[in-house]
C-alpha cells in the first residue's frame, strides 16, 4: 500500500519535469541561429519504483512506479566531427590568404594588359628599330630615351608594390598571432570553468558550446591539436608546442613554427612574393648582363684591343685586308669589314661598343644603371644611366668612327650597335636554372613563361580554396545535422512535454478530488 | 538524416555564392570581351595570348621599315632616271661633237652644256631622301660630291640596312662608288664629263669617239643599277603583303584565344539567370515553411 500524498508527488514530479523539459525545448528555440549552439535533451527517465527489494517491503503486489524524473542535461555533439571540421578549415584559412596574395600578385604584374610589362617591353624594342632606321632622327633617339625610361619605371613599381604586399602580411601576421593568443586566454578561462562546473556532477553543455566556438576560429588561424584530460579540460598544441595546458595559455612563440592556418598562410604568401621578386630580377640583371654572343653584320671599328668569336677581314685606309682568325686579337682602331660576332655581356655590354654622337665621341657608356651602384641589377636598383638622360646625343648608336687628324668623329649615320642592340631581342640568354625550368631563351619567353607560371601556381591556390570551402561547408552541413536545433522538431516535443504537463496536471486535479473526498467527506455522516 | 532550418541556410547561402560568382564572372567576360582578364584563369593560353600581342607589334614595325625602304628606293629610282637621261643627252652631244664638221663655236657651246650637264650630274649625286644623302653609305648626313673635286671624291662604302623580319637585313642603298664608280678611276662618270669637255676643247676628235664607248658603259651601269633597285623594291613589296596577311592570321589566332565567343556568353549568362531565380524562389519557399504555421 502506497502513502495518501503518493499520487500528489507523483503528478507534481510530472508537472516539474515536464516544465523542466519545456524549458529546455524554449532554450533550443531561443539558440536555434547561435552559432556553435548544440542542441540539449533532458533525458527522461522514470523514478525509482516502490518498493526497494529489502526485509522492509510492504507485502503488497509491486512495484509501483512513482513518476518521472530526468537524470542529465546533455548536449547532442559528435566530436569526430568537430575534429574533422576543424582539420578543414586550417586548410581553409590557408588557403583564403595564399589565394588572395596571388590574387594581389597578379593584380601587380597586370597581364595581360596594354600596360602591363609585356607592352612597355613592346615599345622599348620598337623604339630600338626606330632608332635603327634613322639613328640621325633626334625624335627617335628622345622616343627611345622615352621608352627605356618607362620600362625601367615599370620594373621599380612592380618591384615597390611587391615590398608593400610584403609589409602588409608582415603587419597580418602580427594581428593574427594575437587574436589566436587572445584566443588561447579564453579557452583557459573557459577550461577553468568547465572543471568547477563538472567536478560537481553537471555537464557544462553551454560552456562547452562556447570553448568549441573558440577552438573552430583558432583552427582558422593556426594548427590545432587538442586532447581534452579527465577533467574535462581541453589541453591545446600549436606547431608542436603545448600552448594551453589546464587554465594557462602560453602565446604562441612566433610563425615560423605554425603549419597551417592562416599564420601559415602568410608565410607561403610571402614564399611566393619572394619567387615572384627572384624571377623578375633574374630576368634584369641576365638582360642587363647576362653574357651573350651578338654578331654585327655590317662590321664594326674597334677602339681597344678585342677579340672576335668568328674569322674576320680587316680593311685598313690603304684597302689593304688582313685576315683575323677567331680568338686572336684584333688591335684597336680596326676597321672589320665582315660580319663579327662578339661575346658581350648583356645590353650594357653591346651599348659599350657604341660610341655617341656628341662632340668628342664618348664609348663605353653603360645604358642601364644600378640606383644603389650594387650589382646584380634587380628590379628595385635598375635605372637609366642620368647622363643619357640628360643628353640624347649620348645614345651610342653608331659603330663606326672616322679619324679626323687625331680626333675621333663619329659616323653618324651608322646604326651598327643600334641593330645589335635590336637584334638582342631575338637572342637567346641563359638564366638562372633555379629561376626557371626554361634555360635559354630570349626575354620575351621568359617573361611569357613567368606569367604562365604565375598563372599556374595562382590556379592551384584557387583549387585549393575552392576544395577546402567545399570540404569546410560540407563538415558543416554534417554537424548542423547532428547537433543543429530543427525547428519542427523542437515544437513537436514541445507539444508532447506540453500535453503531459496538461495531463499531469488533470492527474493532480482527480487526485486532489479524491483526497478532498476523504478529508472532507468520509466520516460525516449524516451531515 | 536530420535537416535543421540552418543547414538549410547555410545550403541556400552557398548555392547563391557560387551563382553569384558564375554570373559576375560571365558578366566581366562579356563586358570586356576578353576570355583572359588574369593569368590565373588560363595559364597557358596567356602565354599564347601575350606571343600573339608582341608578334602583331613586331610586324607594325617591319611594315615601317618596309615602307621606309620603299621610299628610299622609290627615290633612288627616280634620281637614276634622271642620270639616264643626262647621259642620253651627253651622248646625243658627243655623237654631234665627234662629227668633224662641227665648228668652233657650236663645239664650245656643246662644251658649256657639256658643264652644265656635269653639274646637274653633281647634283644627282647629291640626292638626298627624308634629310639622308642616299649615296654617300653611312655618312647620310655629309655631302658626298664637291663639285670641283668630283672625280676623285671618296664615298662611305657602308650600306644602309633595314630589318623586316626577326633577324633577316635587307640592303637598301646604292653607294657611289656602285652608280658613278671608284674615285679616280678610269670609268668613273665625273670623270668622264671632265675628259670630254677637255677633249673639247683641246678639238681632239679621235678622243671623243673614244669616250662614246665610256658613256654607253656608263648607261649600261646606270641601267644595271636601275634594274638593282627595282628588285629591290619588288623585295619590300613582298615583305608588305607577307606582313599583311600575317597580320590577318595572327589576329586570328589572337581573338582564338583571347576573345570571349559573345553568343556562348549570352547563352551563358542566360543559363546562370535562369538557376538564381530558381534557387532564389525556392529558398524563399522553402524557408517559410514550418511546423508554427500549423500549430494553432
Amino acid at each position: 500500500m502506497v502513502s495518501t500524498f503518493h499520487g500528489l508527488e507523483t503528478s507534481k514530479r510530472s508537472i516539474l519535469t515536464q516544465a523542466t523539459a519545456l524549458h529546455t525545448v524554449g532554450n533550443n528555440i531561443s539558440n536555434a541561429a547561435t552559432e556553435g549552439y548544440s542542441r540539449q535533451r533532458v533525458n527522461l527517465k522514470s523514478a525509482d519504483p516502490v518498493y526497494v527489494p529489502g526485509f522492509t517491503r510492504l507485502n503488497t503486489p509491486g512495484q509501483i512506479g512513482t513518476g518521472v524524473e530526468y537524470s542529465s542535461v546533455t548536449r547532442v555533439r559528435d566530436s569526430y566531427l568537430d575534429m574533422q571540421y576543424r582539420r578543414e578549415n586550417q586548410d581553409l584559412g590557408h588557403f583564403t590568404v595564399v589565394n588572395a596574395t596571388m590574387e594581389s600578385i597578379q593584380t601587380i604584374i597586370n597581364e595581360p594588359s596594354d600596360s602591363g610589362l609585356s607592352a612597355v617591353m613592346n615599345n622599348f624594342w620598337n623604339s630600338l628599330e626606330v632608332l635603327n632606321r634613322d639613328p640621325n632622327l633626334l625624335s627617335a633617339r628622345v622616343d627611345f630615351i622615352g621608352n627605356a625610361k618607362n620600362l625601367v619605371d615599370t620594373f621599380n613599381k612592380i618591384g615597390t608594390s611587391l615590398t608593400t604586399l610584403e609589409n602588409d602580411i608582415d603587419s597580418n601576421v602580427e594581428i593574427k598571432l594575437n587574436e589566436a593568443n587572445s584566443l588561447l586566454e579564453a579557452i583557459a578561462e573557459m577550461n577553468e570553468v568547465i572543471r568547477k562546473t563538472e567536478v560537481l556532477g553537471d555537464n557544462a553543455n553551454d560552456y562547452r558550446d562556447q570553448r568549441d566556438l573558440l577552438v573552430d576560429q583558432l583552427s582558422k588561424l593556426v594548427d590545432v591539436q587538442y586532447t581534452e584530460d579527465v577533467n574535462g579540460m581541453m589541453n591545446i598544441f600549436v606547431g608542436g608546442a603545448q600552448v594551453v595546458a589546464g587554465n594557462e595559455a602560453t602565446p604562441i612563440a612566433g610563425p615560423d613554427t605554425v603549419t597551417g592556418g592562416e599564420v601559415s598562410g602568410y608565410a607561403k604568401a610571402k614564399e611566393e612574393i619572394e619567387l615572384v621578386r627572384s624571377q623578375l630580377n633574374a630576368l634584369v640583371d641576365t638582360f642587363v648582363r647576362g653574357e651573350i654572343d651578338i654578331t654585327m653584320p655590317n662590321g664594326y671599328r674597334t677602339s681597344t684591343i678585342m677579340v672576335a668569336e668568328n674569322d674576320v677581314q680587316v680593311t685598313d685606309a690603304n684597302g689593304v685586308v688582313t685576315n683575323y682568325a677567331a680568338g686572336t686579337s684584333i688591335p684597336a682602331g680596326s676597321n672589320i669589314t665582315s660580319s663579327v660576332t662578339f661575346k658581350v655581356n648583356g645590353f650594357n655590354g653591346v651599348h659599350q661598343l657604341g660610341y655617341s654622337i656628341n662632340t668628342p665621341p664618348e664609348t663605353g657608356l653603360s645604358f642601364f644603371v644600378s640606383s644603389d651602384n650594387s650589382v646584380p641589377f634587380t628590379i628595385n636598383n635598375i635605372a637609366v644611366n642620368g647622363d643619357i638622360l640628360a643628353d640624347t646625343n649620348k645614345v651610342a648608336a653608331s659603330g663606326q668612327y672616322t679619324m679626323n687628324g687625331t680626333a675621333m668623329e663619329t659616323v653618324k649615320g651608322n646604326s651598327g650597335v643600334a641593330l645589335a642592340l635590336a637584334m638582342l631581342r631575338d637572342a637567346k640568354f641563359t638564366f638562372p636554372s633555379t629561376m626557371t625550368a626554361l634555360s635559354s631563351g630570349t626575354t620575351d619567353d621568359y617573361f611569357r613563361a613567368f606569367v604562365s607560371d604565375l598563372g599556374t601556381r595562382s590556379q592551384i591556390a584557387l583549387t585549393g580554396l575552392d576544395r577546402s570551402k567545399n570540404m569546410v561547408d560540407n563538415v558543416e552541413i554534417r554537424r548542423q545535422s547532428v547537433s543543429g536545433v530543427s525547428i519542427d522538431e523542437e515544437l513537436t516535443e514541445m507539444l508532447r512535454f506540453q500535453h503531459a504537463y496538461n495531463a499531469a496536471a488533470r492527474n493532480l486535479t482527480a487526485v486532489d478530488e479524491m483526497l478532498d473526498r476523504i478529508i472532507n467527506g468520509m466520516g460525516t455522516v449524516g451531515r | 538524416m536530420r535537416i535543421t532550418s540552418v543547414m538549410k541556410n547555410t545550403q541556400l547561402l552557398r548555392n547563391l555564392r557560387n551563382n553569384n560568382t558564375e554570373m559576375l564572372d560571365w558578366q566581366n567576360k562579356l563586358s570586356t570581351g576578353q576570355k583572359i582578364s588574369k593569368p590565373s584563369d588560363d595559364p597557358v593560353g596567356v602565354g599564347y595570348q601575350m606571343r600573339y600581342t608582341t608578334e602583331l607589334a613586331r610586324n607594325e614595325q617591319y611594315l615601317a621599315n618596309a615602307k621606309t625602304g620603299y621610299g628610299w628606293l622609290s627615290q633612288t629610282d627616280s634620281v637614276l632616271q634622271q642620270a639616264n637621261s643626262i647621259l642620253q643627252r651627253l651622248n646625243t652631244l658627243t655623237n654631234q661633237a665627234a662629227n668633224g664638221t662641227v665648228t668652233p663655236e657650236v663645239r664650245e657651246q656643246i662644251r658649256l652644256e657639256v658643264l652644265q650637264l656635269r653639274e646637274q650630274m653633281v647634283t644627282v649625286g647629291n640626292s638626298t631622301y627624308d634629310g639622308r644623302h642616299i649615296f654617300n653609305g653611312q655618312m647620310t648626313d655629309v655631302r658626298p660630291y664637291n663639285s670641283d673635286t668630283a672625280a676623285d671624291d671618296v664615298t662611305d662604302s657602308g650600306v644602309y640596312y633595314l630589318s623586316v623580319s626577326p633577324s633577316v637585313q635587307v640592303a637598301v642603298s646604292l653607294t657611289g662608288a656602285q652608280v658613278f664608280g671608284e674615285p679616280g678611276a678610269d670609268d668613273n662618270i665625273f670623270k668622264l664629263f671632265d675628259d670630254i669637255a677637255q677633249q673639247l676643247e683641246d678639238d681632239d676628235q679621235d678622243a671623243i669617239s673614244g669616250s662614246l664607248d665610256k658613256i654607253m658603259a656608263g648607261i649600261d651601269k646606270i641601267n644595271l643599277n636601275l634594274a638593282e633597285t627595282g628588285a629591290r623594291m619588288n623585295r619590300f613589296e613582298l615583305v608588305e603583303s607577307r606582313i599583311g596577311d600575317e597580320k590577318v592570321s595572327l589576329t586570328t589566332l589572337r581573338s582564338s584565344v583571347a576573345d570571349v565567343d559573345m553568343a556562348d556568353a549570352i547563352v551563358q549568362l542566360q543559363l546562370q539567370q535562369n538557376v538564381l531565380q530558381a534557387s532564389l524562389s525556392m529558398g524563399a519557399k522553402i524557408s517559410q515553411m514550418s511546423l508554427l504555421d500549423y500549430i494553432r
